[in-house]
């Protein structure tokens, strides 16, 4: 039984010691993440790496997906993600009267990137839209996170509850 | 990528396919297997809100190399760390489970092209930029994809009733 917990826990260390090299390879390595093409063109790039890079990007086909703002009489389509500062980075529209686009809806477009501008602390990706794509369900933002969020989490806690396993067990039986 | 109950209702989708073929599987212990390892690629964003309220990280550099839990290296490697401290008792298919859980997770991310983030199609991160997608396409402006994680959702509904009738009823032949 002892032998059994010591290759377990050899196999636990070892996993998480790869799992730490891999964090601190790709930190030494995240270019990979950047800018990439799909071999058809269009890039891929994280936005905050898009706004700070714009000498490579202009000219460049991107799909992007959010939801319409109007605002001054333009369409921005508003960052959302987990970090907060990435509300900073904001992309317009520039040809807007195109599509018959409505504010506060959600659309998929295909678009080229015509400039990367600051204005007021706040960068903004200018892109001339090719081709918009509707939402299959329209709804806003937040009901569609509690809809399908928080039922999720309910059915892992009710399980794990269900399951009672016991975490002090595994401890207790770690540390002996 | 999608919604976590979309990714839920594949790993349940994932449960009755292999339960039906193994019977021995039919347990909510395994259940719980394939619902979590559904779930690991995306522990990325619980590492990263947690770092963000930790340190109030705003270097995007890191929160790309949190992305290594979302490629399969990371993913497997999560998941032999999981079976070998949590899911000890039961090492060997708790793995096998695990990792056919976040496969699943990978099918649904990589069909969200052209819509998925580049950090959910490079499937080996940090050692290759290469993106792996598989396109649906478009049928009147609308993503294919979007019906398909709908109708995942569907099938998952009925599939869980199904089951839950069937139980019920055989109960009660028991018990009469």
């Amino acid at each position: 039984m002892n032998k059994k917990i010591l290759a377990f826990s050899v196999i636990s260390l070892i996993s998480l010691f790869c799992l730490l090299f891999l964090y601190f390879y790709s930190l030494e390595n995240a270019k990979y993440y950047w800018d990439v093409d799909d071999g058809s063109g269009n890039i891929y790039a994280p936005d905050e790496y898009l706004a700070d890079n714009p000498e490579k990007f202009k000219g460049k086909d991107m799909y992007c997906v959010g939801y319409v703002e109007l605002k001054d009489g333009k369409i921005f389509i508003p960052y959302s993600s987990i970090f907060p500062t990435k509300e900073k980075i904001k992309t317009d529209i520039v040809n807007p009267e195109k599509f018959h686009l409505e504010n506060g809806k959600c659309y998929g477009f295909k678009a080229r990137i015509t400039d990367i501008k600051t204005e007021d602390d706040v960068k903004v990706v200018e892109i001339y839209v090719i081709e918009k794509f509707q939402p299959l369900i329209d709804m806003p933002w937040t009901i569609f996170e509690i809809l399908f969020n928080v039922p999720a989490v309910l059915i892992m806690i009710y399980l794990l509850l269900k399951l009672k396993l016991n975490f002090r067990k595994i401890l207790i039986e770690a540390k002996s | 990528m999608p919604a976590i109950l979309i990714h839920l209702a594949f790993g349940y989708i994932l449960y009755w396919l292999f339960s039906f073929k193994f019977r021995k599987l039919k347990d909510n212990y395994f259940l719980f297997l394939f619902l979590l390892g559904s779930l690991i690629p995306d522990i990325k964003y619980f590492v990263a809100w947690l770092t963000y309220l930790i340190f109030g990280s705003e270097n995007f550099v890191v929160f790309s190399s949190l992305a290594v839990t979302h490629q399969i290296f990371g993913s497997f490697l999560v998941s032999l760390l999981l079976a070998a401290t949590l899911f000890r008792n039961k090492f060997k298919i708790s793995l096998v489970i695990l990792t056919v859980g976040f496969l699943g997770h990978f099918f649904l991310d990589i069909s969200q092209y052209p819509f998925a983030s580049i950090g959910h199609m490079q499937l080996f991160y940090p050692f290759s930029a290469q993106i792996f997608y598989i396109n649906f396409g478009f049928i009147n402006g609308i993503q294919v994809f979007k019906v398909f994680q709908y109708l995942v959702l569907i099938v998952a509904i009925i599939l869980f009733i199904s089951s839950f009738i069937r139980d019920k009823t055989r109960n009660n032949h028991n018990q009469c």
